[in-house]
């Protein structure tokens, strides 16, 4: 399970890494991931869903370092269609009662 | 895109401290301070007024006590492959050497440094104490350089970093983040992701 405290030292470490070697070093998929596990249990807005969202990113190549192909963005995609899904639900839930 | 998340709140009034030092007084002590050439201090001083315009609730007393004795130099003896480093220990700012002829906007450069000087209240800059938030307070310090100069360069600074903390800044609250950044404690920013759920 992914805390914010195991996050942090995954991003620390990254960073310290990068500004050492000059390169960056980040595993940008598996940081991704984690920031995903973090959040599985939030009550998040469909406007935070969405915001981040657009922070994922898919190819490392936007971020100046090599190409890729991040599989974190789809489990993302499913992570936000589960929650969307679910809060609208609750919605309509709502309004019945 | 990294960088326009965070920052929708910053129009609303937040005061971050009661703030004795006008641009007056710093425009008086920066003339004063012999270890800067007049050139980095008129750079410096058209991003501290972009600074102020922008954040005008930020004090700025921080940054008055800090630029009494700033230095600011070049050097090869890195640590790190950074472009530039403020050692708010020592109060000294350091540009790499190696670096300085990579396509870096240095505006946006001297903006992200200027922002640290201003968080730093010698201890630690924003709410970086002892290293534990490095790459947050990174970002987030990005995040904040890109918002009020944006980056002009072909080399892109802590992209990394910045989505971290755009991501942070949206799950506890960007509001918390600012806070917790310009009053120099953690303590906000760690309750805020506990109050959205975040196990820490």
């Amino acid at each position: 399970m992914m805390n914010f405290n195991k996050l942090n030292d995954e991003a620390n470490y990254y960073s310290e890494l990068s500004g050492k070697t000059g390169v960056n070093s980040w595993d940008q998929d598996k940081f991704q991931t984690g920031v995903i596990n973090m959040i599985q249990e939030l009550n998040l807005s469909k406007e935070q869903i969405e915001k981040l969202g657009n922070l994922m990113v898919s190819n490392n190549q936007e971020l100046d370092m090599e190409p890729s192909n991040n599989k974190s963005v789809v489990e993302f995609e499913v992570f936000a269609k589960n929650k969307v899904d679910t809060l609208e639900q609750n919605i309509s839930m709502s309004k019945v009662a | 895109m990294f960088f326009l998340y965070t920052l929708n709140f910053f129009y609303d009034k937040m005061n971050v401290g009661d703030s004795m030092a006008n641009l007056d007084n710093i425009k008086v002590v920066l003339d004063n301070n012999r270890n800067i050439n007049n050139e980095v201090k008129d750079n410096l001083f058209e991003l501290i007024v972009i600074f102020n315009n922008k954040f005008p609730e930020v004090s700025l007393d921080n940054l008055e006590k800090h630029l009494r004795t700033l230095k600011i130099k070049k050097t090869n003896k890195f640590l790190n492959q950074d472009i530039s480093m403020y050692d708010h220990k020592n109060n000294i700012l350091y540009f790499n050497k190696d670096r300085m002829n990579e396509e870096y906007d240095y505006k946006h450069v001297l903006m992200f440094e200027l922002i640290n000087i201003i968080s730093s209240n010698s201890y630690q800059t924003g709410f970086n104490a002892d290293g534990k938030f490095e790459a947050l307070n990174t970002g987030y310090t990005e995040i904040l350089a890109n918002f009020l100069v944006g980056n002009n360069g072909e080399k892109l600074i802590y992209p990394n970093e910045a989505i971290y903390a755009n991501m942070i800044g949206i799950i506890a609250g960007e509001d918390k983040l600012f806070e917790s950044y310009f009053k120099n404690d953690a303590k906000i920013l760690l309750n805020a992701l506990v109050e959205a759920g975040v196990t820490l």
